[in-house]
């Protein structure tokens, strides 16, 4: 099988995605602190009941 | 790669980061709901037991109240009933108060009577005094004049006696010589007889009458000479002490030192109040 050769504007698009991804990984993770934070870390994966 | 794959690659990119950033932007400028509810609810219960203990306060105020209420009540009772007998007793001194108005006002005229008298007394009295002290003058100058004419009297009554005697002496003697004559005339001798009245001391006149109260009255005045209205015809011996008055007075004593008819002098001593002439002398107070 022939080795398919890559273009170089290829890793451009790779690096914008990759940006793409490391601002949702950390808007995940700000949010997920924020919600720690306020309503207790019990509160990201239940929902806490009205007292 | 086509170039549409490029495209959404790019778009889809775009987008995420534009919408990661919206995320962050709201949940960083979100309230901490949770945090707020705890402090209202701490604020709810700080009130509730703010108003239970207020409550509380209020009832025990009621309470207070309700108890000072009816001491006051109490009290107001009591002052009302003490306000009517006050009320009374103050009718009850009014109508004294009137009473002893009018005893005190029928009291005032008879004192304004009772001083208009005594004025008109005292009026009187002064004029009495003026009188007596000049019918006490009056009566020291008739003393005077009656020791004179006592005196005088007492003379004429000695000239009498010695008179009668003389009289009876030549009574007898001239019956004698009308004896001796007829005697004579008869031829008998008789031994002449002895005249029954004998002269064995011819009289004399009486001593003047020592008054034993000597009053007379102060007639000059020269520093401590006095000069007073009563002699030796009075009495009056030198040395004796007369005592110098005025009313009921003392003034001074007067020591005699030289003595005359009608008056006699003499010198002042322990003298209280400096004498007048008028004032009276007397041997005793």
């Amino acid at each position: 099988m022939a080795k398919r050769k890559i273009a170089s504007s290829s890793d451009v698009y790779t690096a914008i995605l990759a940006l793409a991804l490391l601002a949702v990984v950390g808007t995940a993770a700000f949010v997920a602190f924020k919600c720690g934070e306020y309503y207790g870390w019990d509160s990201l994966f239940t929902v806490v009941k009205a007292r | 790669m086509s170039t549409l794959t490029k495209i959404l690659v790019v778009l889809l990119s775009l987008f995420s980061i534009f919408l990661c950033g919206m995320m962050v932007s709201y949940v960083g400028s979100a309230n901490n709901y949770k945090k707020l509810y705890s402090e209202e609810q701490l604020a709810r219960d700080a009130a509730q037991s703010d108003a239970i203990k207020k409550a509380d306060l209020y009832k025990e105020q009621v309470a207070k109240t309700k108890e000072l209420e009816d001491r006051l009540r109490l009290e107001i009772n009591a002052l009302q009933e003490r306000n009517n007998q006050m009320a009374a007793n103050l009718q009850k001194t009014e109508r004294l108060s009137q009473e002893y108005q009018a005893r005190a006002d029928s009291w005032k005229g008879v004192m304004t009577g009772f001083e208009q008298s005594v004025a008109t007394m005292l009026d009187s009295l002064k004029l009495t005094q003026d009188q007596l002290e000049k019918a006490r003058a009056q009566n020291i100058q008739d003393q005077k004049e009656l020791n004179q004419l006592t005196a005088d009297l007492y003379d004429k009554i000695v000239q009498l006696q010695r008179l009668e005697s003389e009289r009876r002496r030549l009574l007898e003697q001239k019956t004698e010589l009308e004896k001796q004559v007829t005697q004579f005339a008869t031829g008998t001798t008789l031994i002449a007889a002895a005249p029954v009245t004998q002269i064995t001391d011819k009289a004399r006149p009486a001593g003047t009458p020592i008054s034993s109260d000597i009053q007379g009255l102060i007639m000059e005045i020269d520093q401590s000479l006095v000069t007073l209205s009563v002699g030796s015809a009075d009495g009056v011996q030198k040395g004796m002490t007369f005592h110098v008055v005025r009313g009921s007075e003392f003034l001074c004593n007067v020591v005699v030192t030289d003595v005359d008819i009608n008056k006699s002098a003499g010198i002042l001593e322990m003298v209280q109040q400096q004498p007048k002439i008028g004032d009276t002398v007397a041997t005793k107070l």
